[in-house]
């Protein structure tokens, strides 16, 4: 790859990953398992970057918080966020803008496929995060469905249809055109 | 004057700001997985000296509420569900509602060990440069295989330095729609799509000047990285993060 676009793709998949982060800080918590804007991003980095851009960018999340940077649910991190109760959604995500990324690529815009990849995802998320909530919580497996899966059903379609509008408006400019530069700095 | 953030570091006169980023890494690391478990006498002794550290840092206790009202709030909520659910004495009863003496202690726990968590992490972000986590990062990441730590580690350094940018182009956006009466709209899925649209057009805008900023000063992630240097307190840090873990963990 030039390294043009190369240090374009690492400087998108940060700015993915900030944006889960900022998507994670505002969370509403109604259990064990709170409700935020984490998915949205995540299903938004794989329709923009492509599979294997947006595994790293989750990647990058996952990574940060890991160190203790305050990225993940509610502005916490650290090791034993990535480990609790809410740890298998976390690397659901990785999974979910992989399996996402690669159905974007090859979809080249089509709704359906799209839409299809990010309810698959949405499951996939849901596949790795009850389990482990049942097993880190002891809860059994209908009281780990009713909270872990239940109610954040509604929001998914929500977010779903979020993330596909959201990439149809981004989609044009990150074409690699030429953007003039401007005075205002990152920081 | 320049604002005030946790997530933009700035060089102050703090001794916490020259420590080695190796060590303060660690130690957020520790503490945090440590505080997941402890106790009430712990915590007050772990924010204590977190509160101190924050005050030494950023000198106003403002600026830590500004950037937390929405997760204290949620923390509140936290408290409020946990005092309603968790069976036990009674305190106080209105209508189907109960609030009770162990959910109210057991909610209160959780909140506080989540505070600290994000305390920690503030001071952390707020007391070293993207360009030294940078460097701490790509030295915890090279004996891991398959992993290009330099790219990682400069992901990272991203990362942090776009989180500010993200919150002041949401708050200027929001700013310019409320006068132009878009936030007069009162369904709050037509106003949150209102928002995330142009916002997320301008953050990417962004992104690409930023390319071409690097771009056209040779950015290369050849280029050598500033060693992860330590000074004279990194000793009393690591020796004070020792004992905090140990407290966390066994009173």
């Amino acid at each position: 790859m030039h390294f043009s676009n190369q240090l374009r793709s690492m400087v998108y998949a940060s700015l993915m990953s900030a944006l889960i982060a900022v998507g994670a800080f505002v969370s509403i918590p109604i259990g064990p398992v709170p409700i935020v804007m984490q998915n949205l991003f995540v299903l938004l980095a794989g329709l923009l970057l492509g599979g294997n851009r947006a595994a790293a960018a989750v990647g990058i999340y996952l990574l940060a918080g890991a160190c203790g940077l305050p990225v993940f649910a509610g502005g916490t991190g650290g090791l034993g966020r990535l480990l609790g109760p809410t740890g298998g959604y976390l690397f659901g995500f990785l999974a979910a803008a992989y399996l996402v990324g690669k159905a974007a690529e090859h979809s080249r815009g089509r709704l359906i496929p799209e839409l299809m990849a990010m309810v698959a995802a949405s499951l996939i998320v849901y596949l790795f995060g009850v389990p482990w909530l049942k097993f880190v919580t002891g809860m059994d497996w209908q009281k780990a469905v009713a909270v872990g899966m239940v109610p954040f059903l509604a929001g998914d379609a929500v977010k779903i249809a979020a993330a596909r509008a959201v990439a149809g408006s981004l989609r044009p400019i990150l074409s690699l055109q030429p953007v003039p530069p401007r005075e205002e700095k990152v920081g | 004057m320049a604002e005030l953030s946790p997530f933009g570091y700035r060089p102050r006169p703090a001794w916490i700001n020259d420590c080695d980023p190796r060590i303060k890494l660690a130690a957020l690391a520790g503490l945090s997985v440590c505080s997941l478990g402890a106790g009430w006498l712990s915590l007050a002794l772990v924010t204590s000296v977190a509160g101190l550290l924050w005050l030494g840092l950023v000198p106003s206790a403002a600026v830590f509420w500004r950037h937390t009202r929405f997760f204290l709030f949620l923390l509140m909520v936290i408290v409020l569900v946990r005092a309603l659910l968790t069976p036990g004495q009674v305190l106080l009863e209105l209508g189907p509602l109960r609030l009770t003496l162990e959910g109210l202690k057991s909610g209160l726990l959780v909140a506080w060990r989540l505070l600290v968590i994000v305390l920690l992490g503030m001071i952390l972000t707020a007391s070293t440069s993207s360009a030294r986590i940078r460097s701490a990062v790509a030295w915890f990441l090279k004996p891991v295989p398959l992993i290009d730590e330099r790219q990682a580690a400069t992901m990272i350094g991203l990362l942090i330095r776009f989180i500010p940018v993200i919150f002041r182009q949401v708050r200027e956006t929001a700013a310019a729609q409320q006068a132009r009466a878009v936030a007069a709209s009162r369904n709050p899925l037509r106003r949150a799509v209102k928002l995330v649209l142009p916002v997320t057009r301008r953050i990417f805008l962004t992104a690409d000047r930023l390319v071409y900023a690097m771009e056209s000063r040779c950015f290369t992630l050849e280029r050598p990285f500033a060693p992860p240097e330590g000074g004279k307190n990194d000793l009393p840090l690591a020796a004070s993060a020792l004992i905090l873990c140990l407290v966390l963990l066994l009173v």
